[in-house]
Parts: C-alpha cells; structure tokens; sequence
C-alpha cells in the first residue's frame, strides 16, 4: 500500500501549516526577518517561532541565493517544534524590518 | 432474364454482403495479431483493433442514423441483408459495439448528421491514471516566461478592476476593503490588503487582511467581529479574542465578506500555474480549458519519463483570452433583452486562438463554456449540453461567416489578378437575388448597402454582392477569345472590370447553355466537372482541403514538433489537433449552396478558429507559417507560393480599411488609445453568421419525450371525451398542476422510471398534455387517434428544430514591421457562435486582449 503524503493539502480544514515559494529578488527573500515583515506575519510570535521550526529552526541556509524561488513552509497554527537558538533574535529583529516592508494592519 | 443469368446475379449478390462480412469476420479474428503488430497488446489502452473494424463497417454504411423527438441521434445496424446478417450480429453482441449503438455520444458523424463515419477512436481508451502502471504524471508546461499574477477579483456587474498581489507591491494602506459600504480601493499592485469593518459611529476599524506569503495568498483574521469572513463556506474568524486565524486563499476560491444585508465578494484569480499536472494525491489537475488539450499528450506520452513537458502557449496570455473571452460570453449573455430566462441562459460555443503572426505558435487557446455553472440548467441535464464543456471549441470546425473572404478574395486575385479592378454597384440593403445581371436563385443572400464599390471596399465593408460577383467571376479564363455579350435583364448596371466599362453580363461557363435570360437574371446552370481555377490557389496558399478529399481527418502536424516529425493520423493527438476544413469545391452538388453561399462564409465553409489565425498570419506575413503547438519556433519559415505576390497588397489594403472605417472600426479606434507605437499595424476582417443552436427546441421539448414515452409503455393515457381533455386515471385533470400530481402517482414501475420522480419534468409533460385540450364536450385534437377504449398509445412527434442564432467572428493582427517586414505580431481569432442582442461582441474580447500588458509584451517583444 502506499504511504500517505505527509504534505497537507491548502483545501484541507485543519490545514496546519502551508507550503510557499518565496520569489528570488522579492523584499520578502532577503533574510528571515524580513520574511516575516514582508508577509505580515511580524505581529505573531508564536506562527513565526513555528514556521522557523519547520525550516530548519531558522537557519539562513535555506535561502536560495541562486536566482530561484526558496520554498518554505509557513505555519497556520503554533506547532511543537524544537525551539532553535536564533528564534528570539530574529523574532526580535523582525517587529524592526516592519520599517522596510510596511506594517500589515 | 434467363435463369442462368438470374443466379448469377443472385451469386453476385450475395457476394458483395458477403465479401465485406468475411473481411470483418477476418479482421474480428486477427484483432489480437493486428494489434500486437501495432506494437500494442490487446485488451490494454487504445481498442484500436475494434475501432478499426467498427470504421469499416460504418464505411460500408451498414449502420443508419436516424433522429428521436428530442433531436438526439440513434444508431443502429440498417435494415437490409447486411444488417440482418448472423455473423455481424454476432460480432455486434460479443464486442463493444452493442452498448455503443445505445450511445450517440462516441461515433463520429457526417457533417450534414445523415451519415455514420466512424467512432470516436477515444470512446473505448481507459485512462492511464485507472488502468494501471504506465501513466505518464509529469507536468505539462506554459512557454517560459512570466507566469499570470495573483490578483484579487472584486465580483459585481460590472467586475471592478482586479488587485494585482506581487511581492514587489505595495504593504496594506489603512482601509483597503471597507464594510459594509463595500469600498475596495487598491491603486497599484500590493503585497497586503487591510480588510476594515465601520460598526456605528465609531471610526472604522482592522479586523483582518489579505496578505500575500510567499506565491500564496492567506486570510488573516486577528479580531471577532460581526463582519463575517468567509474563505469559500467556511466562516475564518478567530473565536475569541487574541485569537489569530490565517486561511489559505487557494485561487479560483471566493472570500466572503458580509455585515447585515451589505455583501461583498472577491475570487483570487491567476497565479502560477502549468497546463497539467499531478498533484501528491495522484489527481490531475488543469489549467481551465486546457484538458481537452494536455489528456491526448499524456497519453502519446505513456511510458515514458514524466519530464516536464513544455508547451508554445503562453501562461499570461492564455488566462488574458480566458478573462477576455468569459466577459464577452457575459456581455452575450446579458444582452437578451426579451428576459426568456432559457434562452437567455443558454451556454454557446465560443472560442479564442492567440497565435504569433510571424512563426505560427499557438499562445492561448481559450474556449467557453468552461463549467457547469456556464451552462443553462436544461442544459447540464442533456449530453449535446455537457459535450458544451467537454471539449476546446478552438479544435473543431465552426462556422466563420465573412471571414472566409479574406483567404477566398486573395486566392481568386492569385489565381486571376485581373479580378483586383473589379467595381461593381454593392447593391441595397436586404435579401437580394442578382448580380451582374445574374440570378444567384430562388434563396438569394443577405446584403448590406453600399454605392460603388471596388476591392478594397469590398472586404472593408463585407459587402456579399461583391464577393458573389468575384467568386463567379472566377470562373473565367482570362486568355478566352471574348465572347459575345449577353444582356442584362432589366435594370441594367454598371460595373467594370480591368478598366473597362460595361453593362452587359459576362460571358462564363456557370451558364450552360443557356440562350436567353430568365425573369432575374441569367440562370446559373455550371456544367458539371469544370471548376474554377482559384480553389487550388486557396489549397496552395494555405494548406487548406478545398475539396472533400482524403487525408487525416484532425490537422496532427501541429504536433510535429513534439517528435520532430509529423504525428500518424491515428495519434492519440489527433484528440488534440484542430478538424481539418474540408471545403468541398469539388463535389458542388448546389452552385447556390455548395460554392456562392460558402463564399459568404455559409454552408460547408466551416473552419477551426486555429486554422483561421493562421490563414490570417499567413496572409499578413506574406509567409508559409503553420500553426504549432511546439514551444521552439521551427526553422524560417517560406514566402507564401502566390503566383502573383502583388495581390497581397489590395488585401492588405482592405483589412486595414476594415479597422479604419469598416466592420471593426470601433477596434481600430481603441488600439489607437493602447499605447502602441506607429511601428505596429493592425488588419481584421469580422464575420456574422446563423448558427443552428445546440440547445433543442422549445423549453416543454423533454416534456414531450416523456408524456410520448408514458403513451408508449400504456401507462394509462386516456382522452377523456368529456372533458376534452388528456388524463392519467378515472378525473380529467382541471390545471396542469392537477395533471403533473397524476403522473407523479403513476404506480407501475416503468411509468415511474420515465419521470423519475422529477417534478419539473411531471410539469413540463403536463403542460405538454395541455397542449392537446380543446376543453370542451366530444372535442378531438386531429394529431392523434383514441383506441377504442379511449387509451392513448401514440403521441405525433413534433419536429423540433435548433434555434438558428447569429454569431460574430473577428480575425485581428497586430503586427510590428521593420523595414515593411513583419518581425512580430499576435494574431487573434474570436468566434463567438451567438451574440444575441449585442452588436459586435468579438471586437471587445479581442479588444481586451491587444489592450492587456501581455500582449504589449508580446508584440514588442518583451516575451519569451
């Protein structure tokens, strides 16, 4: 029998958390405060200490420098996951990079 | 006849119905060496042995077509030696074709409906996906380049403009979506909406927001309010307070905003998308439209790796002719103004070819109706309704109207130059039977006014008198001694020809023999065999089948980039390749119908809207592009084989008239507002034509079927004399409510299983019962007759005929030139097969697409 896919589905209605793709070049890609400012998600620490767990607990490496859009999994809901030891810092800088991005009422 | 001689012919007889049953009877036999030498093993995939055999059978015209009550076609085997035959009835109860003959949907039929030619070669294929290994799950591609953007589609009536979502845009500004007044206000592309709610006297305040994460958009709540927020059904907002939800907005999806009575709807639209593609749960998904399209690739592909696969069209471009093509199908719609909710309803056939004027690559193929809600809701009930959506409508041959006279006047002027200094009187306004002194016949043709016309006029106002005149003309032979001259009937006119002056009727073999003029004109009696020269310059210009001749039915060769070579005629990709035109100038059994009338665009002058983008582009380029689906632009392609290039010209002249001041002058006049440079020209020929309707008849049609259905199975109809009145039971029902509860209480099962317990359908046949009341004492409708107990058995057919609809077509080019060399250019085609009361519907679909930034783009060359 086949495994199931582990990837949730956006029509699902407990879908917990969303896979996107960041376009390279876009405000958004610079780092993952800015992420976070530039998609309006600045305001919840508790998605963006999430969404940082399921990306490798926030490590920069993810970033696609290569021209290519990264794609990144964004929490909906707060999850469990590991607590990584640059989450507070970038939480922190984040509520600062609003200033580039604009501040999402 | 002598009895030797009798059996003989009793012999010869016999084995010519018995010669074809052996090669069937052979064929039956060897289907499975057949197939396995198709490289196929039997039973798996494509039943292309079975198909093959059906084909014969039906080319041997062993099955009849005849139609029912409510328009539908019935196939069955023809009476006769042949249809009785042991050893075919045998073949037709052991293979498929006993439940294929109880299905009209899978065989494929003459163009006039009489005719069976064959089945559909994909009636009995199984999809890869449910028949195992195999299935080829790789994506199908839009050409490189920028794919559509997300944007946020305020819904109403008008449609507001669209928000675009960008990354790169904007951040929300304070009060972008205001409830409940309903405001939405976003100049500019944005990365972030603010959805903000005025309760009372208080200032409005946030109580959520659009935000674009990433390529996805997503709902994000952070308030309870009254301000309901749906995302489809579901109702988003958060339970209490503190709470934040955020809700993907997949595209396509509505999010609902609503305060008390005040609504407010907004569907995401765009975003990046593939023609096809599998999704982790193994489904299939497509690009709207596109998977008449992508599911014949699949199946060429089968086996193979599932590799990207990359297409010619054009993402932006494709959803840009779908939006175009949706609001213009909308503007169709709206514009009945009798306010019959049926007939205004109605989906109809509409297509869109994009096609690049200077290499022949499609770039959008759009097609309307797209889903089930397009359709009137008779009309999802019925198949010829659900074929609606089934199928691309750029694919199959539709009838075109005058834009025919573009490819027709440029073969006839290659064919006989001469023909380019024709002027004649473009006649009055209305049905007229003459031209030239010359009587078309008892139908005549439709006209529009116009004083004294040359060739350039001609095509600028469409004028058919003018188009008549050049394709009789065209049978002339220019190096014939002269003739001497007939007179024209009363009133005489003039014309000219070649710069001479005449008032006389030219001398042309389309007279027979004929001595003296009838009471219109001189009668048309064309001898048989002796066409003009002009139909094999149209074959030759444009690779189109002037006659009826043989060849692969579906035009595969735009796949041939796909292999390199040109796909077999039985490909599974003939699903995907456009019906190939077969304009039958050879076979001209009625000069009015079968020539004169196909120059206006009527009768067999049927074309697919992909073959008509790339006549144009042929005829504005000057060169042999062929249309293609491959997503390289194939080697330089030839200057157009005309005998006579100069011709080109005075066809040039007149479809840029037609913008100027002709039939699309409105197009012409809003190009010039679009912002392109002087360096881009633009040429069109529109068409309007009858189209007979898909939706059947009348709206109490299928109540017919079933109150002559329930007469058949003597389900108790009886014609109460009294009363005059058709009843179900004993009472003679006094309203049609009364009559419709009747046959909802018919007992016996197969009464029941015919109205299904369906209470619209009950209604509809009791009105139809109420047709037949005279309603007074020993009253008789004459249609029908009472057994001798009063039952009734048999009800008169009622000969239902189509709706016949006019349609409007438009064939637009816009080209850049360098130099008086075309470097790049989008053609679009438009047919829309109704238009209601709308006046030129086609122009604004092909007006929004030249307006739209894609194809700015592609037309300076921006695109990939």
């Amino acid at each position: 029998m086949s495994r199931p896919s582990p990837a949730p589905t956006i029509e699902a209605s407990a879908a917990r958390w969303l896979a996107v793709k960041v376009a390279a070049g876009s405000p958004a890609a610079r780092d993952w405060p800015h992420f976070f400012a530039c998609s309006g998600l600045a305001a919840d620490p508790n998605l963006m200490r999430s969404t940082l767990g399921l990306n490798g607990g926030g490590a920069e490496t993810v970033w696609r420098r290569d021209g290519s859009d990264t794609p990144i999994r964004v929490a909906l809901v707060p999850i469990e996951t590991p607590s990584a030891p640059e989450s507070d810092r970038i939480i922190e800088a984040a509520t600062r990079a609003t200033a580039d991005c604009g501040e999402i009422p | 006849m002598s009895r030797r001689r009798k059996r003989f012919a009793d012999l010869g007889r016999a084995l010519a119905v018995a010669a074809p049953l052996a090669v069937v009877g052979a064929l039956v036999a060897g289907a499975p060496a057949v197939l396995a030498a198709l490289g196929r093993p039997s039973g798996q995939g494509i039943a292309g042995g079975y198909d093959r055999i059906v084909d014969a059978i039906a080319q041997r015209q062993w099955l009849s077509v005849r139609y029912g009550a409510n328009g539908e076609p019935r196939i069955a085997l023809r009476d006769g030696a042949a249809g009785s035959d042991r050893r075919l009835r045998a073949f037709v109860n052991a293979s498929y074709l006993r439940s294929d003959l109880q299905d009209p949907a899978v065989w494929r039929l003459s163009d006039d409906g009489q005719w069976v030619e064959g089945i559909d070669p994909f009636a009995h294929y199984i999809d890869r996906p449910f028949s195992g290994a195999g299935a080829w799950r790789g994506p199908i591609l839009f050409r490189g380049g920028a794919t559509p953007g997300l944007r946020l589609q305020p819904l109403g009536d008008p449609a507001p403009a669209p928000i675009p979502l960008e990354p790169q845009g904007a951040g929300a500004a304070a009060c972008d979506i205001l409830m409940p007044t309903r405001r939405v206000g976003a100049p500019g592309p944005r990365r972030a909406l603010s959805i903000c709610l005025k309760d009372g006297d208080a200032p409005p305040h946030a109580v959520g927001s659009v935000i674009l994460i990433g390529d996805q958009a997503v709902v994000r709540v952070q308030t309870p309010s009254i301000l309901e927020i749906r995302v489809g059904a579901r109702d988003v907002r958060p339970r209490a307070d503190g709470d934040v939800t955020l809700t993907p907005l997949p595209q396509g999806e509505t999010l609902t905003l609503r305060t008390g009575q005040s609504v407010l709807r907004l569907r995401l639209d765009g975003g990046a998308a593939d023609i096809a593609r599998s999704e982790s749960s193994g489904a299939r998904v497509y690009f709207p439209a596109l998977q008449p399209l992508a599911q014949p690739i699949e199946r060429v592909m089968g086996g193979r790796t599932s590799t990207p696969l990359r297409l010619s069209l054009d993402g932006r471009l494709q959803q840009v002719a779908q939006d175009a093509l949706s609001a213009g199908a909308a503007t169709v719609l709206a514009s009945h103004p009798s306010g019959n909710e049926k007939e205004s309803s109605d989906a109809f056939k509409a297509a869109v070819t994009v096609m690049d004027t200077t290499t022949g690559q499609v770039l959008a193929v759009a097609s309307w109706p797209l889903a089930e809600t397009d359709l009137a809701p008779a009309q999802r009930r019925t198949r010829r309704g659900r074929n609606l959506l089934a199928q691309n409508h750029n694919f199959e041959r539709l009838p075109v109207g005058s834009m025919a006279k573009g490819p027709f006047s440029l073969a006839i002027l290659d064919a006989d130059p001469g023909l380019a200094t024709l002027k004649i009187q473009g006649g009055a306004t209305g049905r007229i039977r003459t031209v030239l002194g010359m009587d078309v016949g008892k139908g005549g043709f439709d006209n529009h006014g116009l004083g004294m016309t040359d060739f350039p006029t001609f095509l600028e106002h469409s004028n058919n008198r003018y188009a008549l005149a050049l394709m009789m003309l065209a049978y002339r032979a220019p190096d014939a001694p002269p003739q001497p001259a007939r007179a024209q009937p009363g009133p005489v006119e003039a014309w000219s020809l070649e710069r001479r002056s005449r008032t006389d009727t030219p001398s042309l073999p389309v007279f027979g023999e004929a001595t003296a003029p009838g009471p219109y004109g001189w009668v048309l009696r064309p001898p048989p065999g002796r066409g003009p020269a002009w139909t094999d310059r149209l074959a030759r210009l444009f690779d189109v089948d002037a006659g009826e001749g043989g060849g692969c039915r579906y035009d595969v060769a735009v796949w041939r980039g796909l292999s390199g070579a040109a796909p077999p005629c039985a490909s599974p990709l003939a699903g995907a390749s456009p019906e190939r035109e077969r304009l039958g100038f050879d076979a001209v059994a009625s000069f009015h119908n079968d020539y004169l009338m196909a120059g206006l665009g009527g009768s067999r002058s049927t074309w697919s809207a992909i073959k008509m983008a790339e006549v144009y582009s042929r005829i504005v380029s000057g060169s042999q592009v062929r249309a293609s689906f491959a997503p390289a632009a194939g080697p330089s392609v030839a200057d157009l084989p005309m005998r006579s290039p100069r011709m080109r010209a005075n066809v040039l002249d007149g479809l840029s008239r037609v913008v100027t001041s002709g039939t699309a002058a409105w197009l012409g006049r809003e190009f010039a507002g679009m912002g392109y440079g002087p360096e881009v020209a633009l040429y069109g020929k529109t068409g309007t034509m009858k189209v007979a309707g898909e939706a059947p008849g009348e709206p109490g049609e299928p109540g017919a079927a079933v109150l002559q259905q329930l007469a058949r199975s003597d389900c108790g109809l009886r014609w109460d004399a009294a009363a005059g009145v058709l009843k179900f039971g004993f009472v003679a029902p006094r309203s049609r409510a009364e009559a419709a509860r009747q046959i909802l209480a018919l007992k016996e099962t197969r009464c029941r299983v015919r109205v299904g317990g369906r209470r619209d359908l009950a209604q509809q046949a009791a009105a139809e019962m109420q047709r037949y009341a005279c309603g007074y004492r020993n009253c008789q409708p004459g249609d029908f007759e009472p057994e001798p107990d009063g039952r009734v058995v048999s009800l008169p057919l009622r000969p239902v005929e189509p709706p016949l609809l006019d349609g409007h077509a438009v064939a637009v080019v816009a080209v850049r030139q360098t130099g008086g060399r075309p470097v790049r250019g989008l053609t679009i085609v438009v047919n829309l097969q109704d238009k209601r009361q709308a006046e030129t519907p086609a122009l604004a679909v092909a007006a929004a697409i030249l307006r739209s930034p894609a194809a700015h783009a592609w037309i300076a060359g921006g695109a990939i």
